[in-house]
């Protein structure tokens, strides 16, 4: 398997994927968009609890398939932080570029 | 790999029960990936040996991402590793009793989470757990044992749920006493006063296990989840 180095396009473009994917079997009207700031996890949230939890799975596959990359998005790290990752669709493709580059931000919440 | 391949991880494959059923299904035709915390002897065109722990995370997760690599998803997980420690509650030493929560209990859960991460993919699995008779029973001398196998119990009942929108089911079974290294250290008393507490009283044998086994596996099971099969009428 070819595997490219990760850049931060190339994980909003595995996430907008894997968004696409999850669309696939979402009706019409509750269609994930895919945007920076869609809202993926919270209060506003557009996915339940099952919506998000198949996105992060479908995501780490496609992060595997393509950059060969074995992380485990849901860790004990991203799940301590006072400001989630998994909040919108741009922080989640943040923290997964930082998680494969190695260049992780900073929990912005402290 | 082709559509038709099956693919069964096992724990616990270097001797025992584990060994049993790895040999089972390679006879009919399944590639089983299996893993023991010493090497295995077992050589097998469709057999890949991982010498790991399962309470190590790093360890599991290595193991099922070579699966992934190799074979892309898991059809079927048997957690079948286990260990006990015939001791009075009142002298069972702390090492010991971390020791068995760690193999049964977070063993168990660890291989769960990954292979069904796999089989989340392939929006199809099967998970055949491992209790025991030890806890109905009520089993003196074996309080850590028991309740970690009541813990895999209640793990199981609980994935069953959280796993069924995956179309992963998630069963247990719970063998009767079988002539294995884990039975070795129990007196052959106590061994016989267990027995009698069964319905039908023998040892089970190995096909009783891979019996229960076929029957989760099987695709008329899809509608079987969250539950245990005690043997012998337990």
């Amino acid at each position: 398997m070819n595997q490219s180095e990760v850049t931060l396009e190339g994980a909003f473009e595995q996430l907008y994927a894997a968004i696409d994917e999850l669309n696939q079997a979402r009706d019409s009207q509750i269609q994930l968009v895919k945007l920076p700031d869609t809202v993926l996890f919270g209060a506003s949230a557009a996915l339940d609890s099952l919506g998000l939890v198949t996105l992060v799975l479908g995501y780490e596959g496609r992060l595997f398939d393509t950059y060969g990359a074995e992380i485990s998005l849901a860790s004990e790290e991203a799940m301590s932080r006072r400001r989630s990752p998994f909040r919108t669709v741009g922080t989640l493709a943040e923290y997964a570029y930082g998680l494969i580059s190695g260049n992780e931000c900073a929990d912005d919440g402290e | 790999m082709a559509n038709s391949t099956r693919v069964m991880v096992i724990t616990g494959t270097r001797k025992g029960i584990g060994l049993y059923l790895t040999k089972y299904y390679l006879e009919r035709d399944w590639h089983v990936v299996g893993c023991s915390r010493g090497g295995s002897d077992l050589q097998h065109e469709r057999y890949r040996h991982h010498c790991i722990d399962v309470a190590d995370e790093d360890g599991v997760q290595s193991m099922l991402a070579a699966t992934r690599r190799e074979f892309a998803t898991v059809t079927a997980l048997v957690n079948n590793a286990g260990i006990s420690s015939m001791n009075h509650f009142l002298l069972t030493p702390t090492t010991v009793a971390r020791k068995i929560l760690d193999t049964n209990v977070l063993g168990t859960f660890l291989l769960c989470r990954e292979a069904a991460r796999l089989m989340q993919k392939a929006n199809h699995g099967r998970i055949v757990n491992f209790a025991t008779v030890a806890t109905p029973l009520r089993l003196e001398g074996e309080a850590l044992y028991a309740c970690s196998k009541a813990a895999v119990v209640s793990l199981t009942e609980v994935l069953a749920r959280e796993l069924a929108p995956f179309n992963i089911t998630v069963n247990a079974v719970g063998p009767t006493p079988v002539m294995t290294d884990l039975i070795a250290g129990v007196p052959q008393e106590k061994m016989e006063a267990l027995i009698r507490r069964q319905a039908i009283p023998r040892f089970g044998e190995m096909r009783d296990i891979s019996n229960v086994v076929d029957f989760f596996l099987c695709d008329k099971s899809d509608f079987i989840t969250g539950q245990v099969l005690y043997l012998g009428g337990v």
